[in-house]
């Protein structure tokens, strides 16, 4: 059972997060965007959801909405972007700054009287039975397996993005968006409007970052302003290690790839701390952690280069 | 090269496996959002309190997300699973453990310490019947007498600013209370807010521009963290800086009275203890503020020099002061 259990504890901090990375992926491998909106739509579709689950709204449409908040902070992040002209990284870090008061306005949803509200705590009134609701505990036993249960919720919500997001990008449309990452001025050549294309690629991508906010926002249980900090950096680090360990040889093994990038990470950080890390050290472990995996591809290519001369040698002896 | 990268993940794969020896100590697991002075007081109060309360043959198991939000759930998840009691210090990580508790469908008994609000934070129903597995201790601040020491350093002071961090909780809790204080007290008070710790000095010099008397300094991490932008900021201004905790001092601020974070922690590890022996069940606590008279008039003498003020002597034979720059 304690086994299992830190297994799922890995699984709900981490599934939510293969969402984060895929969102990330999408503006930043496919795109070459350096997307800082990111962490704005995750706290924006967290906000969203859990201020809707409180005022009584079933929780798969409250998800839904998140994920939608996230649509739109994409959008204005391209429109900045794209017909502004204002450069890649400030137009999301103009759209990030923005979401921080929304997110007070969004959350004072719950608080009649007041127009913001810097908190919303969902766990006082989760229980057994109760009219609110997240779409995890729709389906608990409330008992021990109610783990289980999350993890099993999340699994397929994963999974059906993944599935969705490698047909989409595998139509016309899509390879027109991956078209538009690679050679912008190629992809307007052939007539692809790059314009809008960009704009759906990150409305695309921050729906996704929102709907881990609005996933990461039912299994936490409660929301402040300050929830979405770090998990920019927790994107990008399940990108890189995922790729460096699982490799990037097709599309689908790259999302895969990415998806389980982020398991690894929440894998290795609840190991290390398991085994005794001190808390203290553990942006340390952080700073490692990334730099070992960027170091990956090349101790593969050493292993590859000795493998080969011994090759080389071994035929060598032969003739 | 397929059998290399499965290599590599075995011992992660195995690792949990091995995690899972177990001793007959009760595990006491303690979640603290940040480093913190007042923080670490309390953590320290808790401990002892544990062994004061009687408890023995048990284990701490403390962590510390380091100011991250995405680290404290992850910790306080594996906390809930592994200790027999936990504690959350400050709001963040004690509504961390509450969400983690409710998800793994379980009720271990959960202490807070150090919540301004636990009622507004949705931790207890009620203070006088916290219903449930969760009770615990609030450092909510003797704002009125805090308030009161204005007055009593400058008869003739009319305007108080407060400033705050917009997104903590506990600050504007703390921020209306005074609001109503200093409006009972027959003077006008000027709210400013910051929105991080970048914008703190501008928010002081903002205040000190609106020609204020005193500024007020709730138990605010964010500014508590960052005094010394105040400090600067009135500089010179005849500005009395009024705080809601001692460790506020240590940077900046004159004057406050404060709550002990050690003795607060000490009364939860007692609490811990009768509840770890089975003597009682969480449910048979209240949640109390702690009383006046349990807190200490402290100020700080370097910083009143630095910023040219001097506290009347009336003042300072009304109470018994402890330097807040003396002990350092």
């Amino acid at each position: 059972m304690d086994v299992l259990n830190i297994i799922f504890n890995i699984l709900t901090s981490a599934l939510p997060c293969c969402l984060l990375a895929i969102g990330v992926f999408l503006t930043f491998r496919l795109l070459n965007f350096a997307d800082m909106t990111a962490e704005g739509s995750f706290l924006l579709g967290a906000a969203l959801t859990a201020a809707c689950i409180y005022n009584g709204v079933n929780a798969f449409v409250a998800t839904i909405l998140g994920m939608l908040v996230g649509v739109l902070c994409g959008i204005l992040t391209g429109v900045l972007n794209r017909v502004l002209k204002i450069p890649k990284l400030l137009s999301g870090i103009i759209t990030l700054t923005a979401s921080a008061s929304i997110a007070l306005l969004i959350m004072g949803i719950t608080k009649p009287g007041d127009l913001f509200a810097t908190q919303i705590p969902l766990a006082s009134s989760l229980s057994q039975g109760s009219k609110i609701q997240t779409i995890y505990s729709t389906f608990y036993p409330w008992n021990e397996w109610n783990r289980l249960v999350e993890v099993i919720v999340m699994v397929a919500i994963v999974a059906i993005v993944i599935i969705g997001i490698y047909y989409f990008f595998g139509t016309e449309y899509g390879m027109a968006i991956r078209a538009t990452g690679m050679n912008e001025k190629m992809a307007r050549s052939q007539g692809i409007n790059t314009t809008v294309a960009t704009i759906t690629c990150i409305a695309i991508s921050n729906g996704l970052i929102a709907l881990a906010g609005a996933l990461y926002v039912q299994d936490a249980l409660s929301v402040s302003t300050v929830s979405a900090t770090g998990y920019l950096v927790i994107g990008l680090s399940s990108i890189l290690i995922g790729e460096a360990i699982f490799g990037k040889r097709s599309f689908k093994n790259w999302l895969i790839s990415v998806a389980l990038g982020a398991v690894l990470y929440f894998t290795i950080i609840t190991v290390a701390i398991k085994l005794g890390l001190k808390t203290e050290f553990k942006s340390l472990l952080y700073a490692v952690l990334i730099t070992v995996a960027l170091c990956i591809p090349l101790i593969k290519q050493g292993f590859k280069n000795l493998f080969k001369k011994k090759e080389r040698e071994d035929s060598h002896v032969r003739t | 090269m397929k059998k290399i990268k499965l290599l590599t993940l075995l011992p992660l794969l195995v690792s949990p496996f091995m995690m899972t020896g177990c001793s007959s100590q009760t595990v006491v697991g303690i979640l603290q959002p940040v480093e913190h002075n007042a923080l670490g007081a309390a953590r320290q109060g808790f401990e002892q309190g544990l062994k004061e309360g009687g408890l023995t043959n048990f284990k701490i198991d403390y962590r510390n997300a380091g100011g991250n939000d995405a680290d404290l759930n992850t910790l306080a998840k594996n906390l809930i699973d592994s200790s027999a009691l936990t504690l959350g210090i400050g709001t963040g990580a004690a509504k961390a453990l509450q969400g983690a508790e409710v998800n793994a469908g379980l009720t271990k008994p959960l202490l807070f310490t150090a919540v301004t609000d636990p009622v507004g934070a949705g931790l207890v129903k009620s203070a006088d019947n916290p219903s449930g597995y969760v009770c615990g201790t609030t450092d909510a601040n003797p704002v009125e007498a805090q308030i009161a020491l204005i007055k009593e350093f400058n008869a003739s002071a009319a305007k108080v600013g407060i400033m705050y961090t917009q997104t903590e909780e506990n600050s504007k809790v703390q921020s209306d209370q005074a609001e109503a204080a200093i409006k009972a007290a027959g003077m006008t008070s000027d709210v400013k807010t910051c929105s991080n710790s970048s914008d703190i000095k501008a928010t002081a010099e903002a205040l000190v521009a609106d020609k204020v008397d005193a500024i007020y300094v709730p138990t605010d991490n964010n500014i508590a963290a960052n005094m010394n932008a105040v400090k600067e900021a009135v500089k010179g201004k005849n500005v009395l800086v009024v705080a809601g905790e001692e460790n506020i001092l240590a940077e900046g601020g004159h004057v406050t009275l404060s709550i002990d974070y050690f003795q607060l922690g000490l009364t939860t590890g007692k609490m811990a203890a009768q509840i770890l022996k089975g003597e009682k069940k969480t449910t048979d606590f209240k949640v109390e503020p702690v009383p006046a008279s349990d807190c200490s008039y402290v100020f700080s003498s370097k910083n009143l020099e630095d910023a040219g003020l001097t506290m009347p002597e009336a003042m300072k034979s009304a109470h018994t002061w402890k330097d807040a720059s003396a002990s350092k």
